[in-house]
């Protein structure tokens, strides 16, 4: 068997744009020589000297960079230097993509139902992205949690995903709303979900991502609401929220 | 710390086994339960644990230091790791090439 092993390489990265997003986090934009390709919803690991860490493909395969946007964590080693100190030009040690259960294709189906906190919006503007460029007739819905307004990445492109008459969009603003909001307020729970999620018996291809305690929730919420826990993908991006 | 899923160990596990093992149900020796790679629990110290998401056993250990890894596979009733990737979809993309065998 050991002919058969095979290492996943590592290739360098080029940074070519850098968008600051919202005072916490930042999307990267990168060239990589040699790179595969992807299936939304892939990550990739990078590597930089004595830390290794994983990172969402926020680019969708159609794009032309490889783009990943990281949230700073308070006392994050990698994702402050990613966020605060990295410039274009520098280069970035990465492999990918990785990951066979978190990805979207045509071939998954749907319908799809897309539940993010934070900056577990990445991998899933990936698919949103891919959706619009296959023009998908797959419907779908998404329920996106942030803080407030500020905290809010990429606003323009998630209105325009909005105007596609297959995605309903779902902002829910848990710290504070923008003036004269009529959505929704909280943190998720059972009844937003409720009224967000396709019902069980639609049996929804479900991707869930951001903060491991967010996604812990979610997915227990939907569980306990009658969904097919095989339907249900998760990502844990670690910490709490 | 709350810790991470199989997502987080693609990589450490495509080092181990030589491809992506995310998608590949393992059954747990403690309670049977069959469950992806992928939706394992992930804790990290010295070491990496993936734990049953079924009934929280330890299913794989993995210690790496300088380059070499300990594994222990206290909680694999069985494994089947297939020994080609299965056909996939070719990735689309402007920096795509076709993958070599
Ligand atoms: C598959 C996968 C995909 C990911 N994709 C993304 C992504 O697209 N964008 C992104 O910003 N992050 C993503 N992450 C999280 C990322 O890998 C790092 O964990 C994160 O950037 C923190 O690393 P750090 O070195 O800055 O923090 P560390 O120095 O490792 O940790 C500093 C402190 O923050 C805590 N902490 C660690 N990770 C987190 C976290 N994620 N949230 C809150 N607190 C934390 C630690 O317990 C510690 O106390 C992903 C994680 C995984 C497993
Ligand atoms: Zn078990």
């Amino acid at each position: 068997m050991a002919a058969l092993l095979r290492r996943l390489g590592w290739l360098t990265g080029r940074v070519v744009r850098l968008v600051r997003e919202t005072p916490r986090s930042r999307t990267i934009g990168l060239i990589v020589p040699g790179w595969p390709g992807h299936h939304p919803g892939q990550h990739v690991d990078l590597r930089l000297p004595g830390a290794e860490r994983s990172y969402a493909i926020a680019s969708a395969p159609e794009d032309r960079y490889l783009e990943l946007t990281v949230a700073r964590v308070a006392g994050g080693e990698v994702s402050g230097y990613l966020v605060d100190d990295l410039r274009e030009g520098d280069r970035l040690e990465l492999r990918g993509p990785l990951g066979a259960d978190f990805r979207w294709d045509a071939t998954s189906g749907g319908p799809l139902l897309l539940i993010a906190a934070g900056p577990g919006i990445a991998p899933l503007r990936s698919m949103l992205r891919h959706h619009r460029a296959i023009e998908s007739e797959v419907p779908v819905r998404l329920l996106y949690s942030v803080p407030d307004a500020l905290a809010l990445p990429y606003p323009e492109e998630i209105m325009r995903f909005a105007t596609s008459d297959q995605v309903d969009v779902n902002l829910t603003y848990t710290r504070r709303a923008p003036a004269r909001w009529n959505g929704y307020r909280r943190r998720i729970d059972a009844p937003m979900l409720a009224e967000v999620s396709w019902p069980p018996a639609e049996h929804p291809v479900t991707y869930v991502c951001g903060p491991t305690t967010f996604v812990d929730t979610a997915a227990a919420l939907l569980v306990a609401a009658g969904h097919d826990p095989d339907g249900i993908h998760a990502e844990r991006f670690g910490g709490g929220r | 710390m709350t810790g991470w899923d199989g997502n987080a160990v693609a990589g450490l596990l495509y080092d181990l086994f030589g491809q992506e093992m995310t998608g590949v149900g393992a059954t747990c020796a403690h309670c049977g339960r069959r469950s992806l790679l992928a939706r394992t629990r992930v804790f990290r110290g010295p070491g990496t644990v993936l734990l049953c998401p079924a009934c929280g056993g330890s299913m794989l250990v993995v210690c790496v230091r300088d380059g070499i890894a300990c594994v222990d596979a206290p909680g694999f009733a069985t494994l089947a790791v297939p020994l080609r990737e299965p056909v996939s979809l070719r990735p689309v993309g402007d920096q795509s090439r076709p993958r070599t065998a």
